[in-house]
C-alpha cells in the first residue's frame, strides 16, 4: 500500500495546527508513508521542494501564506508543479472545495476526515502520481 | 415445325420398303420393277434432293450476310424454307438489333422535337428490322388512345383505330402498363382490330406501353406478317426503344415545360420592367419635387431674420418652380390688412374693405386660387396684379399654421400654364413655408426659451455621473448663479434628523455652525422655508449675525428664495442674492421656478444616493463579518474535531497500543459523538446557506432504492443498537428522479435518525416508497411516540424543539427537519407529517419524477469524500 515501486512513499503535510500534523504523522507513518511535516506555507514550499515528496496534504486556512496561494506556488514550479496535492480543509462550502480545486489541487477532503477515507485518497493519488 | 419433312420421309420409306417387300415375297414383272425405281428417283429428287439443295442455297446466302430470301426459293424449299427463313430473319434482326439501338440512342438523346424520334423510331423499326408495319399510339386529350404516327399500314387502319384504355390489347397493353405479344393473330381473333389484321395480313404483333414517370402514355406496335415473329431478343430490343421513346418524351415535355416557364419568366420580367419604369420615373419626379422643397426649406431655415427668410425663398422657388413673379401676402393682425412681400412689396390689402377681392376671399375661406387668364378677372384687386405687376396667371395659396397667416402667391409660370401638379407640389411647400414664417416669428421668444432651456440642460447634465451630494451642490451654485445673473447664493438642505437647515454653499459656510437653522425657529428664513413658494425680497433682518453680516459686507441689496420641494416635502431652501435693489424680475422669477423642482430632483437624487451607498456598504460589511463568521466558526470547531475523531481512530484500532474492552466501548462513544458533532456543525453550515440563499442543488439521474439502501446502511448501527425491526417496502421499477444524491441522502438520514430516536427499544421502522402520479412518495413510519397535532406543522421550522419531556433525553438543533424540508422543497417536492401521540409518526414527502428546472453547483462533497480531478 505505501509501498510504491519498492520505495516508501513520502507525504508532506502543510498545517498550521500542530495536534493535526501529530496526527497525520502517527496515522500516516503508521500506515508505512514516510511523512514529513510543515507549519505554515512558506516552509511547506521549501520542505517540498527539498523532499520531493509523493503527495502534499495541504490546509486551506493558514496565517501568512494560505493554502491556495501555497498551491498556486507549487504549480508554478516546474520541480513541484507535478507533485498530487490534496487539500485538507475544515472549510466545506461548494465555493470554497471550487476555489481549492481551481486552484490545481489533485483532491478536496473535508476536516474532519473519516481516516480511511484518507488513506484510500492518498493511495489512489500516489498511484496516479507514481 | 419438322412434321411436314418427317411424314413426306417416312411415306417416302415405307413405300420404299412395301415395294422391296412385295418384290421379294411375289414375282414382279422386270418392267414393273425398274419403274418403280424410276418412280423413287423422281420422288427422291422432288422431295429430298431439290429441298436439299435449295435449302443449302439459303443456308449459304445467309452465312454471307444476305437474308432476302426470293419467294420462288422459299416456295420450292417448301415449309422448311418457310422456318429457316424465320430464323433467318430473327438472325438478321438481332444482329440489326445493336445497330439499331446504338442509332436509335443516339437519335434520341439529340432530338428535342417528339414527331422526329416517334419518325426516326418508326423508320428504324420499319426499314431497317425490315418489318412490314410499326404504329406508335398516344394517348390524346380526349382520353382515346390514337395512332400518331406509323409505317406500313394503310390510311384506313391509321383512322380507324380509336380505343379507350383497357379496350382491346392496345388498350390493354395500356391499362396495364405491360408488353403484349401475339403470337397468332388468327387465333385471338381481337374483335376490334381483328378486319383490319386480317385486311393488313398481320400475323403476328406486339404492343409496348410507352411509359414516362410510372404512368402508360402510349402504346409501340410493332407487327410481323410471321406468325410467332416475337421472340424474346426481338422483343427486348423493342422494349428497350420503347424506353428510349418514353426518355424522349420525357425530355420533350421538360423541355416545354422549361421553355413554357422562360416564357412566363421572360413575361413577366417584361411586365416588371416596365413597371419598375413606370415606378422609377414617378420616384425620379418625386425625388426632383423633394429635393426642391428641400432646397426651399434649406434655404430658409438658416435665417431668423423674416425679410431675409421671405428673400430667399422667394430666390429659391422662383428657380425651382420657374415662375417669374413670387411674393407673400402677409397679415397683419394690428391693421388688419394683407401686406405685400416680395415681388408684391407695396400692394396692401384691406380685409375690411367691402370691395370684392379674390385674395381677400381666399385668405379668409382658406381656399386656393388658380387662373391661368388673369384678364378675365373682373376683381379690382387682379385686376392690380395684372396691370401694376404684369401677372397674367397666378397660383394663391393661403399659408396656416395654426391660424390662417397670410397668402403664398406666384404668377406667370415661364414654361406652359399652371396645372394641378404644380399646385400640389405648391401646396406643399406653402404649408412648410407657413412654418418657417410662424417660427421666425416666434423666433425671438423662442431665442428666450432656448436659454432657459439650456440652462435646465445643464442642470440635468450635472446628474448623469455619480452623484456627490457636495459635487453636485457646486455645480447646481455655479449653473443657477450664472441662469439668474444673480451675484452670490446660498444653499441650506435639512439635514437627515429634519432639525436643522443645513448651509451647503458657499463652501467656506458649508456645515458650519453659524449659519445652521433650526427648522422650528421663527426666524424669516424658516417662514419663506416653510412656505414653500419662490419669492423675492430686499435687504432684510435676519435673526443670524453671520448672515447680517454677510449681507452688509457684500453690499447684498435684494434676495430670491427658492425653496426646494420633492414630493410636496421641503428639503432645502436655496438664496440667491444681487447687489441691484428689485434685481430679480418675473422673467428671473420663472425660470427660478422652472429650476426649482428640477433642482430638488436631483438633490434628493443624491442625499439618496449617498444615503444608500452608506447603508449598502454597511449591509455589505455585515454580510462579509457573517460569511466570515460563519466560515471561521466551522473552521474553528472543526480543527479540533478532526484531532479528535483522528487520534480516537488511531487508538480504536490499536494502532498506539492494545486497549481493554471497556475502554475500546468508551472510546466507541466519543467517536460517534464527535460524528454527532460535525454533524451539527454542518447542519449550522446549512442553515447559514439557505439563510444567505446560497443552498443550491446538484441534480442528477439516480435511483432513490439507491439513495435509501445507502442512507440505511449508515444508520445501520444506531438500528441495531436499539433492536429495532426494520423493513423496506419499494416498488420494484421505480422510475429515476432528478435530484441532488448526496442532499437526499441527508434526508433520508435524517428522517431515518429521528426515527430511530423517537423510538423505544425493539420498536418498528418501516420505509415505503411508491409512485403516486407525477411524484415519488416516501414514507417513513415509526411506531414510537408521536407527536401532537398542533406541532404537524411547526416541527418543519428551525430551532423548534418537540416541546415534551421525552424529547429532551435524545437533543439536537431543531435544525435536521428545516433542512429536510428546504431540501425536498428545493427538489420541487413537499413533506408533511402524520402521527397520533402514543402510536407513532410518519413522515412523508413527494419528489416530482422529472424535474425540469435543472439547477447547478459545484461538486459537495462529504467529510472524507474527495472529488477526484481528472489528471493525464
Amino acid at each position: 500500500m505505501a509501498k510504491n515501486g519498492g520505495t516508501v512513499s513520502k507525504i508532506l503535510a502543510i498545517d498550521d495546527d500542530n495536534t493535526t500534523l501529530q496526527l497525520l504523522d502517527f496515522f500516516l507513518t503508521k500506515h508505512k508513508y514516510e511523512v514529513t511535516v510543515a507549519s505554515n506555507g512558506v516552509d511547506g514550499i521549501k520542505k517540498a521542494q527539498e523532499i520531493m515528496p509523493d503527495l502534499i496534504l495541504l490546509d486551506v486556512m493558514m496565517p501568512n501564506m494560505d493554502g491556495i496561494d501555497v498551491c498556486k506556488k507549487l504549480r508554478a514550479d516546474e520541480k513541484t508543479a507535478k507533485i498530487p496535492i490534496l487539500f485538507l480543509s475544515a472549510l466545506s462550502q461548494d465555493v470554497e472545495v471550487m476555489r481549492g480545486l481551481m486552484a490545481g489541487s489533485d483532491g478536496y477532503i473535508v476536516k474532519p476526515f473519516e481516516p480511511d477515507n484518507l488513506l484510500k485518497s492518498i493511495e489512489k493519488l500516489v498511484e496516479i502520481g507514481g | 415445325m419438322k412434321k411436314g419433312f418427317n411424314f413426306r420421309l417416312i411415306f417416302f420409306i415405307t413405300v420404299v420398303a412395301v415395294f422391296l417387300i412385295f418384290a421379294k415375297f411375289t414375282a414382279v414383272n422386270p418392267i414393273i420393277y425398274y419403274l418403280f425405281f424410276v418412280v423413287i428417283i423422281i420422288f427422291g429428287y422432288m422431295f429430298i434432293f431439290r429441298p436439299v439443295v435449295f435449302i443449302e442455297k439459303m443456308v449459304s446466302s445467309a452465312v454471307n450476310g444476305d437474308y432476302s430470301i426470293k419467294k420462288d426459293i422459299l416456295g420450292k424449299a417448301g415449309r422448311l424454307g418457310e422456318e429457316l427463313n424465320l430464323l433467318f430473319n430473327r438472325q438478321m434482326v438481332s444482329q440489326e438489333s445493336l445497330n439499331i439501338l446504338f442509332a436509335a440512342s443516339k437519335t434520341i438523346t439529340s432530338r428535342i422535337e417528339i414527331d422526329d424520334v416517334v419518325n426516326m423510331l418508326l423508320d428504324l423499326v420499319h426499314q431497317k428490322m425490315m418489318l412490314p408495319s410499326t404504329s406508335i399510339v398516344f394517348l390524346d386529350d380526349d382520353g382515346l388512345l390514337r395512332i400518331k404516327a406509323s409505317r406500313g399500314l394503310t390510311d384506313d387502319f391509321v383512322r380507324n383505330i380509336h380505343l379507350r384504355p383497357g379496350e382491346g390489347f392496345v388498350g390493354r397493353a395500356f391499362s396495364s402498363k405491360e408488353t403484349i405479344i401475339i403470337n397468332d393473330a388468327t387465333k385471338e381473333k381481337n374483335p376490334e382490330t381483328f378486319k383490319i389484321e386480317e385486311k393488313e395480313g398481320i400475323m403476328s404483333y406486339v404492343h409496348i406501353p410507352i411509359i414516362v414517370n410510372d404512368k402508360a402514355i402510349g402504346v409501340f406496335n410493332v407487327n410481323s406478317r410471321t406468325k410467332r415473329f416475337f421472340d424474346t431478343n426481338l422483343v427486348k430490343t423493342l422494349i428497350t426503344l420503347a424506353d428510349y421513346l418514353a426518355v424522349a418524351v420525357g425530355n420533350s415535355k421538360m423541355y416545354q415545360e422549361m421553355q413554357e416557364f422562360n416564357r412566363r419568366l421572360e413575361l413577366e420580367v417584361e411586365s416588371t420592367t416596365e413597371e419598375l419604369t413606370n415606378t422609377n420615373l414617378r420616384l425620379i419626379s418625386k425625388v426632383k419635387e423633394m429635393k426642391a422643397l428641400n432646397d426651399i426649406i434649406f434655404s430658409a431655415t438658416g435665417k431668423f431674420n423674416i425679410d431675409e427668410m421671405f428673400a430667399t425663398v422667394i430666390d429659391k422657388i422662383k428657380f425651382v418652380t420657374s415662375v417669374s413673379i413670387a411674393g407673400f401676402m402677409i397679415y397683419d393682425e394690428q391693421n388688419d390688412t394683407l401686406v405685400g412681400v416680395g415681388d408684391f412689396k407695396g400692394f396692401e390689402l384691406a380685409l375690411s374693405d367691402e370691395t370684392p377681392s379674390i385674395l381677400a376671399k381666399s385668405f379668409k375661406n382658406v381656399s386656393t386660387f388658380i387662373s391661368n387668364e388673369l384678364f378675365m378677372e373682373s376683381s379690382p384687386d387682379i385686376q392690380r396684379l395684372y396691370k401694376d405687376y404684369g401677372a397674367t396667371s397666378m397660383i394663391a395659396l393661403p399659408l396656416v399654421e395654426k391660424k390662417p397667416i397670410g397668402l403664398f402667391v406666384l404668377g406667370n409660370k415661364v414654361t406652359g400654364k399652371f396645372s394641378h401638379d404644380d399646385l400640389r407640389f405648391l401646396s406643399v411647400v406653402a404649408s412648410q413655408i407657413a412654418g418657417l414664417i410662424d417660427r421666425a416669428k416666434i423666433y425671438e421668444q423662442l431665442a428666450q426659451r432656448v436659454n432657459d432651456l439650456l440652462t435646465l440642460r445643464d442642470i440635468s447634465n450635472t446628474i448623469k455621473t455619480e452623484p456627490q451630494l457636495d459635487e453636485i451642490i457646486e455645480v447646481l451654485a455655479d449653473k443657477t448663479i450664472r441662469a439668474l445673473e444673480s451675484d452670490y447664493a446660498i444653499f441650506w438642505l435639512v439635514d437627515d434628523e429634519g432639525e436643522n437647515l443645513t448651509p451647503l454653499f458657499p463652501p467656506e459656510y458649508a456645515g458650519k455652525d453659524i449659519m445652521k437653522i433650526p427648522v422650528k425657529s421663527e426666524a424669516l428664513i424658516t417662514k419663506i422655508f416653510a412656505a414653500g413658494k419662490v419669492q423675492t425680497a430686499n435687504a432684510l433682518e435676519f435673526q443670524n449675525e453671520a448672515y447680517n453680516k454677510l449681507q452688509e459686507t457684500s453690499g447684498i441689496k435684494s434676495h430670491l428664495f427658492v425653496p426646494l420641494k420633492v414630493e410636496g416635502k421641503n428639503i432645502g431652501l436655496f438664496c440667491f442674492c444681487s447687489k441691484s435693489q428689485n434685481f430679480f424680475n418675473d422673467d428671473k422669477i420663472r425660470l427660478a421656478e422652472l429650476m426649482a423642482g428640477q433642482t430638488a430632483a436631483i438633490v434628493e437624487n443624491a442625499r439618496i444616493h449617498n444615503h444608500l451607498k452608506k447603508v449598502n456598504a454597511e449591509l455589505e460589511r455585515l454580510n462579509s463579518v457573517k460569511n466570515d463568521f460563519v466560515s471561521m466558526v466551522s473552521h474553528e470547531l472543526r480543527t479540533p474535531l478532526t484531532a479528535i475523531k483522528g487520534f480516537v481512530h488511531v487508538v480504536l484500532n490499536e494502532e498506539a497500543g492494545k486497549i481493554n474492552e471497556q475502554q475500546k466501548k468508551f472510546l466507541s462513544i466519543v467517536d460517534q459523538s464527535s460524528n454527532h458533532l460535525n454533524h451539527l456543525i454542518g447542519d449550522l453550515l446549512d442553515l447559514s446557506k439557505i439563510e444567505s440563499g446560497l443552498i443550491t442543488l446538484k441534480p442528477e439521474q439516480l435511483d432513490l432504492a439507491d439513495v435509501i439502501r445507502k442512507s440505511v446502511e449508515t444508520n445501520i448501527n444506531q438500528i441495531k443498537n436499539k433492536d429495532i425491526e426494520f423493513q423496506m417496502e419499494i416498488d420494484k421499477e421505480l422510475p429515476k428522479i432528478n435530484g441532488d444524491h448526496s442532499r437526499l441522502m441527508q434526508v433520508y438520514n435524517n428522517l431515518i435518525a429521528n426515527a430511530v430516536k423517537f423510538t423505544d427499544l425493539g420498536g418498528q421502522i418501516t420505509i415505503t416508497v411508491k409512485e403516486k402520479g407525477d411524484f415519488i412518495c416516501s414514507s417513513i413510519t415509526d411506531n414510537g411516540i408521536g407527536i401532537s397535532k398542533e406541532e404537524h406543522k411547526k416541527i418543519f421550522d428551525k430551532f423548534y424543539q418537540v416541546d415534551s419531556t421525552h424529547t429532551r433525553i435524545v437533543g439536537g438543533t431543531g435544525l435536521g427537519l428545516f433542512i429536510v424540508r428546504t431540501i425536498v422543497e428545493l427538489h420541487g417536492g413537499n413533506i408533511w407529517l402524520d402521527s397520533t401521540p402514543g402510536s407513532g409518526s410518519t413522515f412523508s414527502f413527494l419528489l416530482p419524477k422529472i424535474k425540469k428546472k435543472r439547477l447547478s453547483t459545484g461538486d459537495i462533497p462529504q467529510a472524507g469524500q474527495a472529488p477526484f480531478t481528472e489528471k493525464n
